[in-house]
């Protein structure tokens, strides 16, 4: 009985639906072939400001990120850039280089990186020649921060080490224990 | 048309719920916080003494290197969870989950058994390919949603990225072996 009446009641709204939807379709057709002419000229202008627009932003903006990355590495000493490209890349983005805290004042400052699920955060810092880096491990292993020229050795966790930067470059290290935790120490 | 819209969705969620209901009450093998509690310890344990063997017999340095952090991470893991067990006066209890990962893990140890060299490191490195996908497997599927407790899920939660870090360490391997 329920389903019958329903059969009814869907037949009709769909026979309905059907011619409205005809006419809709049709307006639509009529509405977009006039569009077509019309709007074409002004179309034109949009994209050509449009181009031009980001063409601006896009000149502007790499101008800025070139002489930005610039300005770091230049204060890298030449034999030590070894930057790999995702550092130089982080470090072209001001919000992910944690700057250290005594940077206006002259004095030594002490930077702390945390070892954290299995990664180096912040992975990018810079730091003035003098300053002293801590890490400290919030993981439950152990983990190293290793480079050329330092090595923590094992570091258990809740446990810290630290060392101090004497010479500006840039320092890529990683932990021996798990290869892929990959971070930078930037002196200037 | 409205009530045609409303009368179908209805009953599409009816059915929906129904079943829902259904799958919920079906897995009603979902493991409690004990045995939860006794699959992470069993498969640290298979690890740790997979890593133990590959410490003596592995030829290749880097796979050495690795069976030794796999032999202290999972010790530390381990440590963690038996010391909160401890703590939540929790006995960890077995389960047929934590059967099978025994089991498989002895029938592995047996295989690497009569292997050396250079089979040995790339039989090793292969199945700690596999057992951490499979082990990140059941974290995720099974024992993370069914975890109760909030410290114990936070020791699984925090054991996730380890066990990821060492399947991409275990596949880094894998690449260097087969080249």
């Amino acid at each position: 009985m329920i389903s019958s009446s329903l059969e009814q009641h869907r037949q009709g709204v769909d026979y309905e639906e059907g011619t409205d939807v005809q006419n809709l379709h049709a307006a639509i057709r009529r509405d977009e072939r006039d569009l077509q002419v019309r709007i074409k000229p002004f179309s034109l202008w949009v994209m050509v400001v449009c181009g031009l627009t980001i063409f601006f932003v896009g000149f502007c903006s790499s101008r800025y990120a070139v002489n930005f990355s610039a300005a770091s590495l230049d204060s890298t000493s030449p034999p030590q850039s070894e930057l790999n490209p995702q550092t130089v890349q982080s470090n072209a983005n001001p919000a992910r280089v944690a700057q250290s805290v005594g940077a206006e004042a002259d004095t030594p400052a002490v930077v702390h990186i945390v070892m954290k699920n299995m990664k180096f955060d912040p992975a990018t810092i810079e730091v003035k020649s003098g300053d002293t880096v801590e890490w400290t491990n919030e993981d439950i292993t152990p983990h190293t921060a290793t480079s050329a020229k330092f090595d923590s050795a094992s570091i258990e966790p809740e446990k810290s080490w630290r060392h101090t930067f004497t010479e500006p470059g840039s320092f890529p290290y990683n932990c021996t224990f798990h290869p892929d935790m990959k971070a930078a120490v930037l002196v200037k | 048309m409205m009530k045609l819209i409303a009368v179908t969705a209805a009953l599409a969620a009816v059915a929906m719920l129904g079943t829902t209901h259904a799958q919920t009450s079906t897995t009603g093998s979902a493991p409690n916080d004990a045995q939860i509690a006794m699959i992470a310890v069993v498969a640290d344990t298979v690890d740790i003494d997979a890593g133990k063997m590959a410490e003596k017999r592995a030829t290749n340095k880097e796979v050495k290197a690795f069976a030794e952090t796999m032999v202290r991470d999972h010790t530390a893991v381990n440590t963690k969870a038996t010391a909160l067990a401890k703590k939540l006066g929790v006995t960890p209890e077995e389960s047929a989950t934590s059967k099978s990962l025994k089991s498989d893990g002895d029938k592995e140890m047996a295989k690497l058994e009569g292997m050396s060299g250079a089979e040995f490191d790339k039989a090793y490195v292969d199945n700690e390919v596999s057992y951490h996908e499979a082990v990140i497997g059941v974290l995720d599927k099974t024992l993370i949603p069914n975890t109760k407790n909030a410290e114990l899920k936070d020791l699984l939660e925090s054991a996730r990225p380890i066990f990821a870090s060492h399947l991409e360490h275990a596949k880094q391997l894998q690449k260097s072996l087969t080249k």
